[in-house]
């Protein structure tokens, strides 16, 4: 039988290995880790905001500079615009269903907490289209999975799946999987659940052959089953695919921001 | 003994700046940059122009750091640098015995093709709630194309460097010399 030899470099890997399993298995070395990630978040934070101007200028590169300036200006005027078209729709709701105004920006009076993107999980599953983001807040800033994430225009981006105690993973509203329970603002309130569709727009399924929804409609956060509040704007109608053989229809939603460039996100915690 | 507690320290040092460019970096940029996968190339390149145990060390290194920042279960990262490793010794001790750019470029090769099959399987059969077999969906191989494209630049680029600094990869030759 062949013996192994005590300084094979592969035998040492592989006792450190299981060691460093077993100790993080324990919590062993959760203050180690702690000071490392605490030490490398704002080293981190860097890389991803020069990561992310190099996105953008990439971006603009491919397109007419000036015209695509415009159209980020006039997509921010148009995402501000519409979270107050939606905010105000949802006030004429409360009102007309006798509920109080103070209820209502009680409502919007979220506790949240502010959190710079740190990185995208792209390393080794590649399978997946879309990406998720990383947060630099976890669950000793109150994250807790489930909670909506929010842009700085107020429009939901996507939704914590995971927290650890200083980092958050957000699925982003355009990757699959990543469910949100909505409702489209038309005058049946249509509900449904929307997911992402190729990481570039949101499909909102499980839509009744009977409700009327038509392009242009917004769809807001219904606020059923989870920890995201309601009339959290999502995006809008670009298209709606009725089939007459279908029990359901869907739609597709445009997000009103590109989440391609989010470095700064607010979690709603309640 | 000092000289080598600091050749650690910048090992550590250089591996933990890698992992950040990869991580965050990297990560932030643009399709067909953002596929580069740095660490995996520069693990592959340090067992070609040194040794394992070196290449080992990098490994533990690199992925234990890529571990604790990323929200895969604990060990991945190590784990699955780890057994690419195995496998690059494992050709270079059987079939490329030779120190040359197509070998550097079949071993980027074959290691970046391993590492993304191997990953993208454990992730498949952990993650059971996946509807789609990980090799029919297209965006698995456009990465590995990519991914593979920067192996190959990687090689170019890092082969003709380690000429330029170090005789170790240069080509030698027996003169036979003529006394007529």
């Amino acid at each position: 039988m062949r013996r192994i030899k005590k300084n094979n470099p592969i035998f040492i890997f592989l006792v450190v290995f299981g060691l460093l399993v077993f100790l993080h298995g324990v919590g062993a070395t959760g203050p180690l880790e702690k000071f490392f990630l605490n030490v490398f978040k704002p080293i981190s934070q860097q890389f991803y905001s020069w990561g992310n101007a190099f996105n953008r200028s990439y971006q603009n590169r491919e397109s007419q500079a000036s015209l695509n300036a415009k159209v980020d200006q006039l997509q921010k005027e148009v995402a501000v615009l519409t979270v107050a078209n939606s905010q105000e729709k949802e006030l004429i709701d409360e009102n007309t269903k006798l509920r109080s105004q103070l209820k209502f920006i009680n409502e919007n009076n979220y506790k949240a907490v502010a959190a710079a993107v740190t990185a995208r999980e792209s390393l080794a599953e590649s399978t997946e289209e879309g990406q998720d983001l990383i947060i630099n807040k976890g669950t000793n800033a109150g994250v807790q999975v489930g909670q909506g994430v929010v842009s700085e225009e107020g429009l939901i981006v996507g939704k914590v799946i995971e927290a650890k105690e200083t980092s958050a993973r957000i699925c982003l509203t355009t990757s699959p999987e990543c469910m949100l329970a909505a409702s489209v603002q038309n005058q049946t309130k249509t509900q449904g659940i929307t997911d992402g569709d190729l990481g570039l727009t949101i499909k909102m399924n499980y839509i009744p052959q009977l409700e009327k929804i038509s392009a242009g409609d917004t769809v807001i956060t219904s606020g059923l089953g989870g920890r995201i509040p309601r009339g959290l704007v999502i995006g809008k109608i670009i298209e709606v695919r009725n089939e007459s053989n279908e029990v359901w229809q869907d739609a597709t939603i445009e997000p009103l921001v590109n989440l391609n460039n989010l470095t700064v996100v607010t979690v709603i915690i309640s | 003994m000092f000289e080598r507690i600091s050749q650690i320290i910048i090992l550590v040092l250089l591996l933990s700046l890698l992992v950040l460019v990869q991580f965050s970096f990297i990560s932030a940029i643009p399709d067909p940059f953002r596929e580069c996968n740095l660490v995996l190339i520069v693990l592959t390149f340090t067992i070609f122009f040194l040794d394992l145990r070196v290449a080992l060390i990098a490994a533990m290194i690199s992925g234990l750091l890529l571990d604790l920042m990323s929200f895969y279960f604990f060990g991945f990262h190590i784990f699955l640098f780890f057994i690419s490793l195995l496998l690059a010794q494992s050709i270079l001790k059987n079939w490329l015995t030779n120190r040359s750019f197509y070998t550097l470029l079949a071993l980027m090769l074959s290691i970046t093709i391993f590492y993304n099959l191997f990953g993208a399987a454990i992730l498949y059969l952990i993650n059971s709630n996946r509807a789609v077999f990980f090799l029919f969906e297209s965006r698995f191989w456009v990465t590995l194309a990519y991914q593979c494209a920067w192996s190959f630049l990687a090689a170019l680029i890092l082969f003709n460097l380690a000429a330029l600094v170090s005789k170790r990869i240069k080509p030698f030759f027996l003169e036979k010399k003529s006394f007529i």
